[in-house]
C-alpha cells in the first residue's frame, strides 16, 4: 500500500545531481523539491532543465513521493524555458523564487497558461510562492490576490537576510524575523499553508529544534529541509497542531 | 562546437563532443560491466538522439536509462544552432 506524503517535509535536491535524485527517491513518503534555482550552479542550468524533466518522467508513477520543482525566479534568463520544459511533465507543484510583485506571478502564470494551450495539457498548475525580499513582505497582499492557484507561501531566509544587508538595515536578523511573523500571521489569517526556510546549520538539531519551535509559533505549517537528518525534527514540531 | 554534459559521478555519465575527434571511445567505470555490455545499453540512446555519428567521448559511471536520456537531451539541444543561448558545459 503506498503513503502520500505529508504537507511538512520538503527536501531540497539539487536538479543537477542525478544520483541524488534518485537517493532522495528511496526516503519514505516526502515532498522532494528538485531545485533548478540555487541549488543548481550557472553553468549546470541547462543540464539541469534536461535532468529534472527526465525525472519528472521517470517517477510520474511514483505515488509515495511528490514531485515539486523550484524554477528559476522570473528575474533570471532562464525561467522561461524552465517552464516550457517541464510544465509539460506536470510536477505536483511549482516552487516560485523571488516573486517580488504581484506581475512577477502574473507573468509566470501567463507563460504557464500559454505552455498549458500550446500542448494542449490537462494539467492544474499549483504555486509554492516564495517571499524573499522586503518589497514581497509589503506586497504580500497583492501577490495573494494575483493567482487562484497559490497553494502556498515559502519563505526564503538567506536572500531575505541579504535584501536587509542591501538596503543598509541595522538588525538584518531582527528583521527577518519579523518579515517571517509577518507572513506565518498573514497565511494563518487566510488559511494558507505556509513552509519556513532552510536551516544550513544541518548538525545542530537542537538549534534547528529551537528554530522550528519558533516557526510554529509565528504560523508556518511546514519546513524546508537539506539534510535526512532534520526531517525527524520537522515531522515532530510541525506534525502536531498549537490550535 | 565543443560541448559536455554529465559528471563522471556514480550513477552518472559524462558525454563529450569536440571537433576534430575521430571516434567514438567508452570508458567503462563500472568493473561489474563488460566494455560491451556497456556499449550496447549506451549507444542505441544515442543514436535516439543523433549523437552517435559526432564521435563522442564517454565515460560511463552506472547512469540508468533516464540519466543518459537527460544528458543526451541536452547535448542534443545545445547542438541545434537554434538554440545557442545557453552553453553547456560539464
Amino acid at each position: 500500500m503506498s503513503v502520500a506524503a505529508e504537507p511538512l517535509v520538503y527536501f531540497y535536491v539539487p536538479g543537477y545531481k542525478p544520483n541524488y535524485i534518485e537517493y532522495a527517491m528511496t526516503f519514505y513518503p516526502m515532498n522532494i523539491i528538485l531545485c533548478l534555482e540555487d541549488g543548481t550552479p550557472e553553468e549546470k542550468k541547462l543540464e539541469a532543465r534536461y535532468v529534472v524533466k527526465n525525472a519528472l518522467q521517470e517517477f510520474s508513477s511514483d505515488s509515495e513521493h511528490t514531485l515539486i520543482v523550484r524554477v528559476n525566479s522570473v528575474h533570471t534568463p532562464h525561467w522561461e524555458q524552465d517552464l516550457e520544459e517541464l510544465v509539460p511533465e506536470r510536477p505536483a507543484r511549482i516552487r516560485l523564487p523571488m516573486v517580488r510583485t504581484a506581475e512577477d506571478l502574473r507573468q509566470v502564470e501567463r507563460k504557464v497558461q500559454d505552455v498549458i494551450h500550446q500542448r494542449s495539457l490537462n494539467y492544474s498548475p499549483s504555486y509554492e510562492v516564495m517571499i524573499e525580499c522586503c518589497e514581497a513582505i509589503f506586497n504580500l497582499g497583492e501577490i495573494h490576490q494575483a493567482s487562484q492557484n497559490i497553494y502556498a507561501f515559502t519563505f526564503g531566509g538567506t536572500d531575505y537576510f541579504d535584501d536587509c544587508v542591501a538596503k543598509g538595515l541595522v538588525d538584518p536578523a531582527l528583521e527577518v524575523r519579523k518579515a517571517k511573523q509577518k507572513l506565518g500571521e498573514y497565511c494563518r489569517s487566510v488559511g494558507l499553508q505556509c513552509f519556513d526556510t532552510t536551516y544550513m546549520a544541518y548538525r545542530d538539531l537542537e538549534g534547528f529544534r529551537e528554530d522550528c519551535l519558533l516557526s510554529r509559533e509565528y504560523g508556518f505549517t511546514g519546513r524546508s529541509v537539506i539534510h535526512p537528518d532534520q526531517v525527524a525534527v520537522v515531522q515532530d514540531i510541525y506534525g502536531i497542531s498549537i490550535a | 562546437m565543443n560541448v559536455s554534459a554529465g559528471s563522471i559521478e556514480s550513477s552518472d555519465i559524462k558525454i563529450v563532443i569536440e571537433e576534430g575527434h575521430a571516434a567514438m571511445q567508452c570508458m567503462n567505470m563500472v568493473p561489474e560491466l563488460t566494455d560491451r555490455q556497456v556499449y550496447e545499453y549506451v549507444v542505441p540512446i544515442l543514436k535516439q538522439y543523433g549523437l552517435a555519428d559526432l564521435s563522442p567521448q564517454i565515460w560511463f559511471n552506472g547512469a540508468n536509462e533516464w540519466v543518459i536520456r537527460s544528458r543526451c537531451e541536452a547535448l542534443a539541444y545545445s547542438l541545434n544552432p537554434v538554440n545557442q543561448r545557453e552553453g553547456v558545459t560539464g
